[in-house]
């Protein structure tokens, strides 16, 4: 039962994915007083690329078809550590945040690999402002992580949650705060949204993610446009489960269940909804300010971790 | 007008020792009897435009080194008529981009330090690096290639190459008749066309010595302040959308339509197409028609002032774009740059207020100025002038004088003239030069043309990631630019 359940939270995960970044769209277009593209528009662009004909640049070698895949199934894997409507995960066990943030480093480092090989220069250029915001956001990520596995007293993902959940609301620790702040500021720098990147610019001089996958085409890009969306489902999902799990299903009894549902959804819903208006209310960094931005969740994540320090438990 | 002058006395004009140089407008050729002459058209402090016509005989001195602002003009001359300059700093092809065919390169050929046909300057040293961009871009927008030469991502050096739209414009006009070829006119940069229109017609009416009914300068005031309003406002918003911002973008968007709309019901063109003529407009506005565009008009300009106040005191926006892309006073000078690129950079210069024509030697126009010359500055500009449009539009509106709009008139015979309107990108000059009623010779000077030249100054130093948002903030038309 149990297992079967984690397994359904992947796949919840991998397949509301499209339709959390149709709703961003969607929120987005609203505020700009646009009709907007309906929300299914990113199953439709994925179903549309998985059939479409792959083209390869001509210097390309195998890596450049290898990278995207990877790319995916890392994302993949990433999402079978977080806990979504029930407080437990597929994988889990003691070291797993780690885990958890070099997964995604893996998958990156295939995207960068994937932009470096056609040779052209925007694929390099790209590549090398991703390995600069990777650099600078992996560390206060880990950090923040790890603040929260000094007070729960153990670092898989999924007993941090369920320890977080035995807390009181109320009693929230300046930890808390700061490791929130930190793992916000990066989870931006992650998913490629605004300000540190812009989604859906056409300016390729302006782009990181964007720049790195200009070459692929076909079932390529499509494997880095799901994977793109999941790995912000999966943010959200882990900002949820680190700082806002009460509601999450502690037992398996149906009811319990449809209510951990209802609170996810609308938990997610209301994430969606602050990503639109942060997307909306600010301009893209300068590219030489994301460090300054990015050094602002490291300066927060290390206090999360001295604070952990006199937060006697 | 036309003045016969030797090019050492012309030389002389631009000596940049006086403050008051001269500023160079335009300079092309023109070939009749098998000769060819050069003409120069120069602004001259408070006497106006000058125009001196010059009769090619062997080598010419180049006025590149002492107005760089001829650069250019002097390397199409060179590529289109064959003129040779003396002392030109580069005399490559703007339009044939590399040799048509490719000359082996002799094995122990010494390397002239001058740049081949074909080749870009290389930057060198360390660490440096080139990005080619374009000519085909990730959006949907005109073809231009860029060469960047940079050390990370600070842009050391930047290269164009333009002219991929070049398509004989000029050549186009020759042999039709002179109100048969507005529709080429207008077509010369679509964004622009009624400026283009009325350049075109002007420099007409100057051939033939036709005079414009009062009513007729109305309605054309109130098209080229139209289009500089929804062009600004444009600018404006594609200014924001480069940042990301996408509301302001949007919502700018949403402003051009609903005066696209307005202008509709008023003339019942969107973009004031085949509305002008030679001597005259082709609608009568009624009276209703007079007031839903000022009511439009008033309502646009309002919506767009809270925008754009909005915007520009978005923190994040004055982060990108203050100190971005300057454009120092003194390389705007030194190009001859037009237009908001120039009123940014400290150059109080407007064709409506230097050399006053139609309407405008009836009101009182602000130009705005800023001194900064970054992208900042031109948003600025923009704004200002949006507003001082909505302004005149609507004071014109409110006076509109009676009387015929489109007078018969004649135009055969033969003549030359120019004619100059400040149009959104800045002053854009037509002349002309007609044979029994059909037009010999056309030259347009738009204003592109010239500031692109200045463009790569305004980027080296930036980091490359602002190039795009630097090139908007200009936003030079290339099909203006390429002809």
């Amino acid at each position: 039962m149990k297992l079967a359940l984690n397994f359904v939270q992947v796949a919840l995960l991998l397949l509301t994915a499209p339709l959390l970044r149709g709703i961003v769209a969607k929120l987005k277009a609203r505020i700009q007083r646009r009709k907007g593209s309906p929300v299914w528009r990113p199953y439709a662009e994925i179903w549309k690329l998985l059939r479409k004909e792959q083209l390869l640049p001509r210097d390309a070698s195998g890596i450049f078809q290898l990278g995207p895949i990877v790319a995916f199934v890392t994302t993949l894997l990433a999402a079978a550590f977080v806990p979504v409507f029930q407080n437990t995960a597929l994988f889990g066990g003691a070291g797993d945040i780690f885990i958890f943030v070099y997964l995604f480093a893996l998958g990156r480092f295939f995207v960068s690999l994937t932009a470096l090989d056609p040779g052209s220069s925007f694929g390099g250029m790209g590549a090398s402002r991703e390995a600069l915001v990777a650099a600078l956001s992996e560390a206060p990520l880990l950090l923040a992580l790890t603040a929260l596995a000094i007070l729960a007293k153990t670092s898989s993902i999924a007993e941090i949650t369920a320890w977080t959940v035995g807390q009181n609301f109320f009693d929230v620790s300046a930890v808390h705060a700061l490791a929130l702040a930190a793992v916000a500021i990066v989870a931006v720098a992650e998913t490629g949204r605004l300000p540190v990147d812009n989604p859906t610019t056409h300016l390729e001089l302006t782009m990181i993610h964007e720049a790195m996958v200009l070459e692929c085409s076909g079932p390529s890009l499509a494997f880095i446009e799901w994977s793109q969306a999941l790995k912000l489902n999966i943010v959200a999902a882990l900002i949820m489960a680190l700082f806002l799990p009460w509601g999450i299903a502690t037992r398996l009894t149906p009811a319990a269940l449809a209510l951990g549902l209802a609170w996810f959804v609308s938990k997610i819903g209301f994430m969606a909804l602050l990503l639109a208006f942060v997307e909306s209310s600010v301009a893209k960094l300068r590219m030489y300010a994301v460090p300054n931005f990015l050094q602002v969740a490291s300066a927060l994540a290390i206090l999360a971790v001295i604070f952990t320090a006199v937060m006697k438990r | 007008m036309t003045a016969g002058i030797t090019t050492s006395e012309l030389l002389r004009l631009f000596d940049t020792s006086l403050t008051d140089a001269p500023r160079l407008v335009s300079l092309f050729g023109r070939k009749q009897d098998d000769h060819k002459y050069l003409h120069y058209i120069l602004d001259l402090p408070d006497v106006g435009y000058r125009e001196f016509a010059y009769l090619v005989e062997g080598v010419v001195p180049s006025a590149t080194r002492v107005s760089p602002a001829a650069a250019w003009h002097e390397r199409e001359l060179h590529e289109e008529f064959g003129v040779e300059f003396t002392d030109h700093p580069g005399l490559l092809p703007l339009r044939r981009h590399s040799p048509e065919r490719r000359e082996t390169p002799q094995p122990n050929e010494v390397r002239s330090p001058r740049l081949r046909h074909g080749e870009f300057l290389q930057v060198q040293g360390t660490g440096v690096c080139e990005v080619p961009v374009g000519p085909v871009h990730a959006g949907i927008i005109e073809p231009g290639h860029f060469r960047f030469s940079v050390i990370g991502d600070s842009v050391l050096h930047l290269q164009l190459r333009l002219f991929y739209t070049h398509k004989g414009t000029e050549k186009l006009f020759e042999g039709s008749l002179a109100n048969e070829a507005l529709p080429i006119a207008e077509s010369v940069s679509g964004d622009n066309c009624f400026a283009h229109a009325i350049a075109y017609c002007m420099a007409l009416e100057k051939v033939f010595g036709v005079h414009v009914p009062q009513r007729t300068d109305a309605v054309r005031l109130i098209g080229l302040e139209l289009e500089r309003l929804w062009s600004h406002v444009v600018d404006f918003g594609a200014l924001c959308g480069d940042v990301g911002f996408s509301v302001p973008a949007a919502y700018c968007a949403r402003i051009k339509e609903d005066l696209l709309q307005a202008s509709t019901r008023f003339s019942g063109t969107r973009y004031w197409r085949a509305i002008a003529v030679p001597g005259g407009v082709t609608f009568d506005p009624t009276p209703s028609a007079v007031q839903d565009l000022s009511r439009a008009v008033g309502d646009a300009a309002a919506d767009f002032a809270v925008l754009a106040r909005m915007a520009l005191e978005t923190p994040s926006v004055q982060d990108r774009f203050e100190t971005a892309g300057i454009l120092s006073p003194k390389v705007a000078k030194d190009f001859a740059v037009v237009g908001p690129a120039a009123r940014a950079s400290g150059i109080k210069k407007d064709v409506r207020i230097d050399h006053p024509y139609g309407g405008y030697g009836n009101f009182q126009l602000d130009v705005p100025c800023y001194e900064c010359g970054d992208v900042m500055a031109r948003a600025r500009v923009r704004v200002d002038e949006a507003m001082s449009s909505a302004r005149l539009i609507v004071e014109q509106l409110a006076s509109f004088p009676a009387g015929e709009v489109r007078p018969p008139v004649s135009m055969s015979g033969s003549g030359e003239g120019f004619a100059a309107v400040e149009a959104p990108r800045g002053e854009l000059l037509y002349w002309l030069k007609v044979n029994e009623g059909r037009i010999a010779r056309c030259h347009v000077r738009s204003p592109s043309f010239q500031n692109w030249q200045a463009l790569p100054f305004a980027v080296a130093g930036n980091i490359i990631a602002d190039f795009p948002l630097i090139n908007k903030s200009f936003n030079l038309s290339y099909s203006g630019c390429d002809r």
